[in-house]
């Protein structure tokens, strides 16, 4: 769109006469403005097609192609539509030509022979007319880009705002480092964090000013050192466990990123940091409190191990003297008074009542640390049931219950007798406990291949659905109406056996009808790694912890 | 006269009580206060050489390992068994690691006392 180079003003003269074409140059040739020669109406539209001019003086009389028939095509074409003709015609035919050339759109007439001024004065007032308009163009064009510019200044303006804004909010520290190591950008956190003015920090070279000295106390004078890497825009690096020196000589842990900035800019790198004393200082509280509770646990069990094993010392002269008495009691030799024969029967019970109660102590402190270490043996589990049974028998005939045991063939497995032994205990005695009026109790063995199953039903209150839920936990027991004394650990620790076996124990009960418990094992323990098998380990008798009767 | 049972319990009351019950049954049993006692009763010129120990774990002067470990180096009284003897809730590592023939847990039935040592009696 644009004009003539350097505002040069071309001017279009078109004639087939070559000492026409001389002439009229002559007369219009002026600083500024450029002759451009046409020989025919052709040529003249070829130059139209390239470039614009001022004015076209266009001879009418010529061969081929006339005056007319050129101007013509002239207005027919877009950019050179509104170019001022000005026809070059003889003076005899002028009446007729001027006519003709109006309808075409000339806007001039000069008749040959013509006269040098008025030629020249007419064809100045179109490219007078010309600089002008150019001039109005171009000042709208250098307004439009000047607006141009201010918008985009504006618009630059308010993102630089906007990102300060966001630099200035954000919690973590930022420094950009120039290519030098120095720092050319400081946001007002990176200020808070280090101590230091923004103008104290600008231009000065980060590294020697914020990381001298390593965490450990020794000079840093940047050989291995990730934050040298980031501030001298070697290489990105994650920033864990660092220190960052502080105006006042203090120093804080921080961790962060170090990016590098490759886009050209004065910025050659960034450190985005945080201050992480108080995350590593609440780690390190943590980790006192977590040790703390450890050696708590540690000083209880210590302690429930050591009371157990005092609890347990004296409990064995009186159970052997208190057996022994009975023993004797009962020979033909020396018959003794039934009410005695009762009273050393009710103190050897509540001797076993005691040595229960500490188990289920030691219980505590070694199903909570998560290690209940199964002693696996080969046995029948039917065997184990009479046994029990057998060892509560005096007990259920005192308080009138009727025991029915569903015993098939034996059933051998590999499980910590022990252990199988207190779990048959604990339900047979809630069996006891809260069978109610109607005091009949069935204990049987299910044997389904790869597991064995004891239950054992009573037919008391039963358990409400919700109280199911919850008499599994520890301490947990039954309303308070039934207040029959214990840890309230029975169940759990059933629980507890049970799956450390691998198996598991349920219940089905319903209010009024009575609860039938049910655990369920593998026929071989799967205990876990740490737990120990027999079979392994050196000859350990193992002795039944009540006699067979 | 039958080989005897050595008794090596610190507790006076745990000692009366268990060589009467054993005494009921026919056994003689000598009962003493530590594993050096022990070891002295076990080497005394013309003592009757017992066919089982029954050791208490924790003892004054020398306790069960420290005595496990003499008799396990004297070659004439090495080979005869031991019964651990505790309320020690980790009899069973404990009798494990000190290589005893059995364990019995305190406190004990006296038939367990009786068939355990019975286990050990000569015949």
């Amino acid at each position: 769109m644009s004009a003539t180079p350097n505002d040069e003003v071309a001017i279009l003269v078109v004639d087939d006469e070559p000492k026409n074409l001389l002439a009229v140059e002559a007369v219009l040739d002026a600083p500024g403005c450029e002759i451009v020669a046409a020989r025919s109406g052709r040529e003249a539209l070829r130059h139209l097609l390239n470039r614009d001019f001022a004015v076209i003086v266009l001879d009418v009389q010529m061969p081929d192609l006339d005056g007319f028939q050129t101007a013509a095509m002239v207005r027919e074409r877009d950019r050179s539509r509104h170019v001022p003709i000005i026809f070059l015609t003889a003076i005899s035919k002028a009446a007729e030509h001027v006519r003709q050339g109006y309808s075409l759109g000339a806007v001039d007439y000069v008749f040959k022979p013509f006269d040098a001024e008025i030629l020249r004065s007419k064809v100045n007032v179109f490219v007078e007319l010309y600089r002008n308009r150019e001039h109005v163009r171009r000042q709208a064009e250098q307004l439009r880009i000047l607006e141009e510019r201010r918008r985009s200044a504006d618009l630059l303006d308010s993102v630089r705002r906007q990102n300060e804004l966001i630099l200035n909010a954000v919690g973590e520290g930022i420094f950009g480092f120039d290519a030098d190591g120095r720092v050319a950008f400081v946001n007002p956190a990176a200020c808070r964090l280090s101590g230091f003015r923004r103008e104290e920090l600008l231009g000065q070279p980060g590294h020697a000013l914020l990381h001298h000295t390593r965490a450990d106390g020794g000079h840093c004078g940047g050989a291995d050192c990730d934050l040298y890497d980031v501030m001298r825009g070697r290489a990105a690096r994650p920033i864990e466990r660092e220190v960052l020196w502080r105006r006042d000589g203090s120093s804080i842990p921080i961790e962060g990123l170090g990016t590098l900035i490759s886009d050209g800019s004065d910025i050659a790198s960034v450190l985005v940091f945080r201050d992480v004393a108080e995350r590593l200082q609440i780690e390190r509280e943590r980790g006192r409190l977590v040790r703390e509770l450890e050696e708590a646990i540690v000083a209880r069990d210590d302690f429930l191990s050591i009371a157990s094993h005092e609890l347990r010392t004296p409990l064995t002269p009186i159970r052997l003297t208190v057996q022994r008495l009975r023993r004797k009691g009962v020979g033909p030799a020396a018959p003794m008074p039934k009410a005695l024969a009762t009273q050393l029967e009710t103190m050897e019970r509540q001797v076993g009542r005691l040595d229960t109660l500490i188990n289920e102590l030691l219980d505590v402190s070694r199903i909570t640390v998560g290690r209940m270490d199964l002693e696996v043996s080969e046995f029948d589990l039917c065997a184990l049931v009479r046994e029990v049974v057998a060892r509560f028998q005096q007990e259920l005939d005192w308080g009138g219950h009727d025991v029915t045991v569903d015993l098939g063939a034996p059933t051998m497995g590999a499980w910590d007798r022990l252990r199988l032994d207190q779990v048959v205990s604990n339900l047979l005695s809630n069996a006891m406990k809260y069978g109610g009026e109607r005091k009949k109790i069935e204990i049987a063995v299910a044997d389904t291949g790869p597991t064995v199953s004891v239950s054992i039903r009573d037919h008391g209150l039963g358990i409400s659905p919700e109280d199911q839920e919850r008499i599994f936990d520890r301490f947990e027991r039954l309303i308070s109406v039934r207040h029959f004394g214990g840890f309230g650990l029975g169940l759990w620790i059933v629980r507890q056996i049970a799956e450390a076996h691998g198996g598991r124990v349920r219940v089905d009960s319903a209010p009024g009808v009575g609860s039938t418990f049910t655990v369920e094992i593998p026929r071989a323990a799967q205990v876990g790694a740490d737990a120990k098998r027999d079979s392994a380990a050196p000859r350990v008798a193992r002795a039944p912890t009540q006699p067979q009767r | 006269m039958s080989a005897p049972i050595l008794l090596i319990e610190d507790d006076r009351d745990i000692c009366e009580i268990v060589v009467e019950v054993l005494a009921d049954e026919g056994f003689e049993t000598i009962a003493v206060s530590n594993g050096a006692e022990g070891l002295k009763q076990l080497r005394a010129e013309g003592a009757a050489r017992p066919f089982v120990i029954v050791l208490d774990l924790m003892l004054p002067v020398m306790d069960a390992w420290q005595f496990r470990s003499v008799q396990a180096g004297d070659a004439a009284i090495a080979d005869i068994p031991v019964v651990i003897f505790s309320a020690n809730p980790k009899i069973a590592q404990h009798a494990d690691a000190l290589g005893a023939a059995a364990l019995l847990r305190k406190p004990p039935n006296l038939d367990e006392l009786i068939e355990i040592v019975g286990r050990f009696k000569p015949i």
